[in-house]
């Protein structure tokens, strides 16, 4: 079921009460409704997914407890090594068979020699990408010691299946997320009011911001043959807010619906496009996928160390497995290289970790210096969502060919004027609250509470006008 | 929590009060007698009018728009009723709706839009239900989705009243042309209004991607229970433009297959039987004009008497069967 759903909010407020009324504060039966609760909110897309998320659920269980009782390092990396193929085999398979079939295919007949094979009609499971990615990092986290393996089954269960954030993430950490099903929930009424303050705020992006951006972006690429430059130009930047506004959206009311029953995830997005540079966007972007990759992946191919070209090659093996991650599309890959290619001149000039902290930090308005650097990382990231957005690299090119042709100063034949005003309305409040965990978090130092109230009913009041009647699904699910 | 709940209830509070006062203030769309959805009515009307045998036509507007049902009914010797209306009534609506009018002896030919939504519209389906309220029970009851209904239809009238406006959701009637009135049918259930009337389809074929139909399961729910009440079913494929067909072969192909693998109805006939030139369609991809509409009655025709002809030959085999 979606967040923005009649049956979402239906869903919510009877989890809530069993979980605080009902279970009585029982640790074992709050861990066992959430998986309950966990399994209907997934099975409701497809109930035949639920045996693949619990077969992934007890082979790393499995695992873990093995890599308990095994000291041998020969026989602990086999089972590491189980893991992670069970887990990447899972989403080779669903994600990728036919991407690969298909490719092998072309790449044959480019030199003469015809294959026949069909391709699968394969489901894609709903949130697979993110749930194997957080089981895989338990068991590579048990290897290296750095987490004792659980033993309560419900509990690792709770943890997978965790409805908030299993089919879009965050991808938590079980050193950070686990534990918190072995601690004692309370009820805080100031948790639970930010949690709700940080739904509503994840609504109005999803549902204001993305959903209408989207209408557009629509329009625009799947007819990007009868615009011009400047329209695609729009386009561009619509689609930069859909997905801010529906990937952020999601992850706020992830986030906000665990602080409603005492759980807090990590934070996902902290204002990316704000950011004065990419290295900063990346530390601002997707955080959770950004550091499992770092992880998991660069700093075990060695990271910085080493010399340039070890360096590069890294970051480049980065960014295009994130790419890929997204999507079995070439599109995916190349935006994934084009943030590597980005990237690179700040690590080859030391420049990759200057601005760690936000854009005008206690200040009001950023400096002119700012501005620019905000604006330009802006444009380079809209850029590379060109390739994520088109449906293939030949339409990519399309559109950017006529972005740098003569149509550019032609008038954009899509104006959605009231569009660009929600959005301004948006980076305004997202500004201000830039410094918090969200944008509407301690808004009491701004605004005094029947302010506070009044512009709680404004959102409400524009989400209810324009919230799209086409329920548009969030778009990382289908990652 | 308890003081998180009392203050949760403040707050929602005047937001539920607003809401269901405007809910009560503004008035519903009710769609008058004359909206294309009335036309409904008169299909009903015709077929109670109608004696066993009947050869009926269940799908969305291809049918509407895309047969002769007097031209048939005289080939075949057999009464047509044509049901085809609104693809946005959805697959369990318009299935719904031949459960409660099969009879014994009846033979209901299915021809439904590619991907066909079983759900389809909920905006369609209530001003369906408003005007005929006989088709209440041709979908599953849910509060749920009626209550959405009803929100969704006041958040739309209190667009139209502060910008004065027609939203396209709240006046579906409005939406459509003076083609798509009740008045556009024939009494056999056919729109013939448009075939003086100037093309406006432009080819612009769109790509489709394949995924799998989540309809045929409840096409063979129904196949089974008609069975059971002795009423024959049939699968057409429905019409479809040239330039669409090229583009989409591949997904089309791969949809084919799953029905032909998985679909228990009977098909009877190929899904490039009824693919025409661009210009022989009117307004869309599933609307015939005057000209393709002909065409495609022909090809019905010799369809059915095809089948015919085996049906009789099947039984007078069968009748005398070498021991």
């Amino acid at each position: 079921m979606f967040f923005n759903s009649i049956d979402f909010a239906i869903f919510l407020p009877i989890v809530f009460i069993l979980y605080w009324f009902v279970t009585n504060n029982n640790l074992k039966l709050q861990n066992l409704l959430i998986v309950g609760a966990s399994y209907l909110f997934y099975g409701w897309w497809d109930w035949r997914f639920l045996s693949l998320i619990f077969f992934s659920t007890l082979v790393d269980y499995s695992i873990g407890l093995a890599l308990l009782k095994q000291e041998n390092p020969h026989k602990r990396k086999i089972l590491l090594w189980m893991s992670i193929l069970v887990n990447l085999g899972f989403l080779g398979f669903f994600k990728y068979y036919n991407f690969f079939l298909d490719n092998l295919i072309t790449a044959f007949s480019f030199f003469g020699t015809e294959i026949s094979a069909s391709s699968l009609n394969i489901i894609l499971p709903v949130g697979i990408s993110f749930y194997t990615f957080q089981t895989l990092s338990y068991c590579v986290d048990v290897y290296r010691r750095k987490l004792e393996p659980t033993k309560d089954f419900i509990a690792f269960t709770a943890f997978v299946s965790f409805f908030p954030q299993l089919v879009a993430g965050p991808i938590e950490r079980a050193t950070h997320l686990l534990p918190q099903f072995y601690t004692q929930r309370k009820f805080d009424y100031h948790v639970a009011v930010d949690g709700l303050r940080q739904i509503l705020w994840g609504l109005f992006k999803k549902m204001v911001i993305a959903d209408n951006c989207a209408e557009w972006t629509n329009v625009i690429y799947d007819n990007s043959t009868d615009y011009s430059g400047s329209t695609m130009v729009v386009g561009a930047v619509l689609f930069s807010f859909q997905i801010y506004g529906d990937f952020s959206g999601y992850s706020d009311i992830a986030s906000g619906t665990s602080r409603l029953f005492g759980f807090s995830l990590m934070r996902n997005f902290a204002f990316p496009y704000f950011s004065r540079d990419i290295a900063e966007f990346w530390r601002r972007w997707h955080i959770s996928l950004s550091t499992w990759f770092r992880d998991y992946l660069y700093i075990p191919l060695g990271g910085s160390k080493g010399g340039m070209s070890n360096k590069i090659r890294n970051i480049f093996i980065i960014f295009i497995v994130s790419g890929f991650w997204h999507g079995a599309n070439w599109t995916f890959i190349i935006w994934g290289a084009l943030n590597a290619i980005y990237f690179i001149p700040l690590l080859l000039s030391n420049r990759n970790r200057t601005n760690l902290d936000i854009a005008a930090a206690g200040k009001y308005l950023p400096t002119v210096k700012e501005f620019i650097q905000i604006a330009g990382t802006f444009v380079l990231t809209a850029f590379a969502w060109i390739f994520f957005r088109a449906e293939n690299v030949a339409h990519a090119l399309d559109i950017i060919s006529k972005i740098l042709s003569r149509s550019l100063f032609s008038l954009p034949e899509k104006r959605p004027t009231y569009l660009f005003i929600l959005i301004v309305f948006f980076i305004l409040i997202e500004w201000l609250g830039r410094e918090q965990q969200y944008a509407l978090h301690n808004l009491n130092r701004y605004l005094n509470k029947p302010l506070r109230i009044t512009l709680y009913y404004i959102i409400i009041i524009l989400i209810f006008v324009f919230y799209m009647t086409k329920n548009q699904k969030f778009m990382y699910f289908q990652f | 929590m308890r003081k998180f709940i009392t203050h949760l209830m403040f707050f929602i509070l005047p937001l539920l009060i607003a809401l269901t006062v405007l809910m009560l203030v503004i008035p519903r769309n009710n769609g008058d007698n004359t909206n294309y959805l009335a036309a409904i009515i008169d299909k009903h009307k015709r077929l109670e009018s109608t004696s066993v045998p009947r050869l009926i036509f269940a799908g969305g507007s291809n049918l509407a728009f895309g047969m002769d049902s007097k031209l048939i009914e005289e080939e075949m010797k057999t009464s047509v009723v044509n049901l085809g209306l609104d693809a946005g009534l959805g697959l369990e609506f318009m299935l719904g709706e031949l459960e409660s009018s099969i009879k014994a002896g009846d033979t209901v030919y299915l021809s439904l839009e590619y991907w066909l939504s079983i759900y389809g519209s909920i905006i369609h389906k209530d001003i369906a239900k408003r005007l005929f309220p006989e088709s209440r029970n041709y979908c599953s009851k849910s509060i749920i989705h009626d209550l959405g209904v009803r929100i969704n239809e006041t958040r739309n009238s209190f667009l139209d009243l502060i910008l004065k406006n027609s939203s396209s959701e709240s006046t579906v009637d409005t939406a459509y042309t003076s083609i798509y009135s009740r008045k556009a049918f024939n009494q056999y259930g056919d729109v013939t209004v448009h075939f003086n009337k100037a093309p406006t389809f432009v080819s612009n074929p769109t790509e489709l991607k394949y995924v799998s139909w989540n309809g045929i399961e409840l096409i063979n729910e129904f196949y089974n229970h008609a069975k059971s009440k002795n009423v024959t079913v049939y699968f057409l494929y429905p019409c479809f433009p040239e330039s669409e067909f090229k583009l989409n072969k591949s997904a089309l192909k791969q949809l084919v297959r799953e029905i032909r693998n998985n679909l228990e109805v009977p098909i009877l006939n190929d899904y490039n039987d009824f693919v025409y030139h661009d210009s022989l369609f009117f307004d869309n991809k599933y609307h015939l004009n005057k000209l393709g509409r002909e065409l495609r009655t022909q090809k019905i025709i010799s369809i059915l008497k095809r089948k015919r002809k085996c049906t009789t030959r099947n039984r007078v085999k069968g009748k005398f069967k070498v021991r």
